[in-house]
């Protein structure tokens, strides 16, 4: 076998020579250093917020290609699978995560979602994620927690091409080098990914997972001036197409939907002097999706959508050491939205102010506190203040105790603000925006006559707020030894204001009209545990296990009440609910919990990792729209990957891996999981020392 | 430990008593309990109806033609989702209605005195319509319509009697999990009438 694999290495060699990569072991878990939780460098032990990190070597050990493959395998992340695949943090929705690449927000999002799997992991560097509201650095979205996808960067003269192969025809190719000249250097990055998709209902039309291809391309340039002046500008391209099949009307639709996105973002660093330095960011992205699909018969438009949201963004932040133990972060920025979509009545734009500030004292390196303040103002909604502390105490060398509290908040969408959609398929029924209707506006239409009854509800039309949260998170983390780490956080966090929809008036055809409300509250709280252990030199184990509990706080009240009803499986009797009977919110598992082996010497690595998911809610079944019944659940699973990789000594490395070892599938609320599926990549890479 | 015994053990008793009271004293009782009545597949599609509501009276337990509408004979009428009763701009009845949110068919024994029942001035009904308003909710994701447990139609009949009415299914043959291959549009219901005109209901 070895020999086999040495051969084969030997047949794809080309003659350049080129040094090992420098293994990056981790020396220290406590060392690993960590930008987003307070906007500057900080040690991972020495962040008083819950914080994951991801770094390079995982990311390509664990074979993963996209995003959200690498987040579901970490404890307390889910990834949920409609309009996308998102990211629930700590129970809270992934409308409610903030998405950052290199520090600059993706926008485009899709009933809330941002979809991970339009993002590549092969040009990452580390990813991390704050876990709990981290508005106050942040502004809107960052409710439950942020995940900033940190970049490779330009350090050495290197140039690396990879290519994998895989079930269902799945394709990933890679090209990235990076150049030093001097003081200017350059990196750049392109990426092909490509799959036939699979099917699970060979007897209908189309398939489970249609063909898609997708290209990502990123360029980064950067000029140092001098010791004390950085300049740069980052540039990333994504285009990624999916062909649509499905019937319909009696027919067959398709289609070719696609997704184009562009960000650019030029920067400039000073540092005035040890003490003061500043940074200034641009940032312009745009996000834009386009469907045609057509009936086949006759070839006429049957669907027709397009999306188009344009961001802009410049910023400053300036870090000011007002003493050895004391760091002042102040900022502000300015950011202008852009929306055309045929969803909504015409172009609308948004434009928000904002003003942040922190302050971090650290005390006798024993005790740092972190406080916090951000405030955000806007046209569109009521404006928001978000502030947060954060104390860490560390009493002796191996314990850390961690608390914080934060608020965090997110706008109303673009749909809650401006939709102004007329279902004339579905009874005419019409959905407004709140900012698309007013009272005045519904009672001047009851006197046409083209309304005949306004609710109480539509009597009090007002601006939407942002929906907003507080998070408390208390931890510990300790050392048992250098090869034994361990953390445990409690979280808790309570949403308010969530829109939902209500009717506000009926047409004289009797059909409703709605608008939005802030309406409703939730909770989720919880516990997360993560214990790294190293055995010996090679082998490594890591193991997370999260506890989440998650309720609407109405449905509470009214099973306290006693007016919640459900019905039993078989049964049309109406019974009234208890507090144990109650689910919580849908698409939340009450267990979740990961065991990963990692093995590596010089030549070899391996990698074994569970992921184990309980039960989780996705539909109502006794109408009374809760989570009460088994049947009302998706069955839990466990998943196991692996993978193994060998390093030639010339730049070739070659890897291999199974995903979902145990071929789990859900036909009907796991469709993004295809089964048990195979892949091979060959990795080139070349490195040249630098002159100086 | 001891007392906990003498308090389950108590409550066996009451149990027991009230168990027996309930079925065998009966008799002995002045009033009769009120028979709960089971209607099963009253058909309501406005397409198989010429769009006409669907009648029925709870005083006879009879589906009443549509060509009666303009009379007293019917106290309920069905069309897809939407339920009237005869009265306000519905009928020449004495009818009214309200939903009774938090209470199973059993428990809900009197029509409290200071019960607001409403009369139908359509589009806004006495039973309101829309999913989570009246007596059912709609799920999105499965297309299918749910009678909303523990809620119950109050009945003024076109009389001026007093009936309850629980929606159990909106399909044919009242399947306990609907699925989009069930016939929708068929309501499936029990009611208690109280023909003596007084407010109890059991």
């Amino acid at each position: 076998m070895l020999k086999r694999i040495l051969l084969l290495c030997s047949m794809v060699s080309v003659v350049f020579m080129s040094e090992a990569q420098t293994n990056d072991t981790t020396s220290n878990v406590l060392d690993e250093l960590v930008v987003t939780a307070t906007r500057s460098e900080k040690k991972f032990g020495n962040v008083a917020v819950p914080v994951i990190i991801i770094n390079k070597k995982t990311i390509r050990q664990s074979g993963s290609l996209r995003l959200d493959k690498i987040l579901q395998e970490q404890t307390g992340l889910f990834i949920s699978n409609s309009f996308g695949s998102g990211v629930q943090i700590q129970g809270l929705s992934t409308d409610y995560v903030l998405i950052l690449i290199d520090g600059q927000p993706l926008v485009g999002r899709n009933g809330g979602v941002l979809d991970l799997s339009r993002i590549t992991v092969n040009n990452i560097e580390k990813i991390e994620i704050v876990e709990g509201p981290s508005s106050s650095l942040y502004g809107s979205e960052a409710m439950g927690g942020v995940i900033n996808i940190i970049t490779d960067k330009s350090i050495t003269n290197n140039l690396n091409a990879s290519l994998r192969y895989g079930s269902f025809n799945t394709s990933d190719a890679n090209i990235g080098g990076s150049l030093q000249l001097d003081k200017f250097s350059v990196f750049a990055f392109a990426n092909r990914n490509g799959s036939d998709g699979y099917d699970f209902y060979k007897n209908d039309t189309g398939q489970t997972v249609q063909p898609y291809y997708s290209y990502t391309t990123q360029v980064k340039l950067q000029q140092q001036f001098n010791n004390n002046v950085k300049a740069g500008v980052l540039f990333r391209y994504y285009y990624e197409h999916q062909s649509s099949l499905y019937s319909a009307e009696n027919d067959v639709v398709s289609g070719n939907p696609s997704i184009k996105e562009y960000n650019i973002n030029p920067f400039v660093n000073i540092r005035f002097n040890n003490r003061i330095r500043t940074s200034f960011n641009g940032y312009a992205t745009q996000y834009e999706s386009a469907d045609k699909e057509y009936l086949q018969h006759n070839d006429s438009l049957y669907y027709e959508d397009f999306f188009q949201q344009r961001f802009v963004r410049i910023e400053n932040q300036t870090d000011i050491n007002i003493s050895k133990e004391n760091l002042l972060t102040v900022g502000g920025g300015y950011t202008h939205e852009r929306l055309n979509t045929n969803r909504y009545s015409g172009i609308r734009t948004n434009s928000i102010g904002y003003l942040f500030a922190q302050d971090e004292q650290r005390i006798a390196d024993k005790l740092t506190v972190i406080a916090g303040l951000r405030y955000d103002n806007n046209e569109a909604y009521q404006s928001r203040l978000s502030p947060k502390l954060a104390i860490q105490y560390h009493p002796v060398n191996k314990l850390r105790i961690n608390a914080s509290y934060g608020a965090g908040f997110k706008a109303p969408d673009y749909r809650q603000l401006y939709l102004n959609f007329t279902n004339n398929a579905a009874g005419g029924y019409t959905v407004y925006g709140a900012n698309e209707i007013t009272t005045e506006e519904l009672h001047r239409q009851l006197g046409q006559g083209s309304i005949i009854s306004i609710t109480p509800f539509g009597e009090e039309l007002q601006l939407l707020k942002p929906e907003y949260s507080k998070g408390l998170n208390i931890g510990a983390s300790y050392e048992f030894s250098k090869s034994f780490f361990s953390k445990i956080n409690f979280f808790r966090n309570d949403i308010n204001n969530l829109i939902t929809t209500e009717v506000i008036a009926y047409k004289s055809n009797n059909a409703p009209i709605y608008s939005y409300f802030n309406v409703n509250s939730v909770l989720t709280r919880g516990a997360e545990l993560q214990l790294n252990y190293r055995f010996n030199k090679n082998l490594q184990a890591e193991a997370g296990y999260q506890y989440l509990i998650t309720a609407d706080k109405e449905v509470l009240d009214e099973i306290k009440e006693g007016k919640m009803f459900g019905k039993q499986e078989g049964s049309l009797e109406s019974v009234k609910l208890t507090r144990s009977d109650y689910g919580g919110l849908n698409g939340r598992s009450k267990n979740m919990a990961n065991l990963k082996l990692f093995y590596d010497n010089e030549k070899w690595f391996a990698t074994l990792r569970g992921i184990y998911r309980s039960r989780w809610g996705v539909t109502d079944k006794d109408g009374n729209l809760i989570l009460n019944r088994d049947d009302e659940y998706a069955d839990g699973y466990v998943l196991l990957n692996t993978s193994a990789g060998y390093n030639c000594k010339n730049g070739f490395k070659l890897m291999a891996g199974i995903d979902n070892l145990l071929n789990y599938r859900d036909k009907a609320w796991l469709q993004q999981q295809p089964g048990i599926s195979f892949y091979g990549t060959v990795q080139y890479s070349i490195n040249y020392k630098n002159k100086k | 430990m001891k007392k906990h015994l003498l308090k389950i053990s108590a409550a066996v008793f009451l149990l027991g008593m009230y168990s027996t009271s309930c079925k065998k004293d009966d008799n002995t009782k002045p009033e009769t309990p009120l028979q709960t009545t089971p209607v099963k597949n009253i058909e309501a599609d406005p397409a198989l109806n010429n769009n006409h509501f669907v009648f029925y009276s709870l005083e006879t337990n009879q589906q009443i033609d549509y060509t009666d509408s303009a009379t007293t004979k019917w106290d309920v009428g069905f069309r897809s989702t939407t339920i009237i009763v005869n009265g306000g701009n519905s009928g020449p009845g004495n009818g009214g209605a309200f939903v009774q949110t938090g209470a199973t068919f059993p428990d809900y024994t009197t029509v409290a005195a200071d019960s607001a029942f409403k009369t139908d001035a359509a589009p806004a009904y006495a039973i309101p319509t829309g999913s989570g308003n009246g007596w059912y909710n709609y799920n999105f994701e499965t297309n299918i319509i749910s009678p909303i447990p523990g809620r119950l139609l109050v009945i003024r009949t076109a009389n001026g009697k007093y009936a309850k009415v629980e929606i159990l299914s909106y399909y044919k043959d009242a399947p306990a999990s609907p699925t989009s291959d069930d016939a929708p549009r068929y309501y499936s219901f029990q009611f208690i009438y109280q023909p003596d005109g007084t407010t109890k209901l059991q």
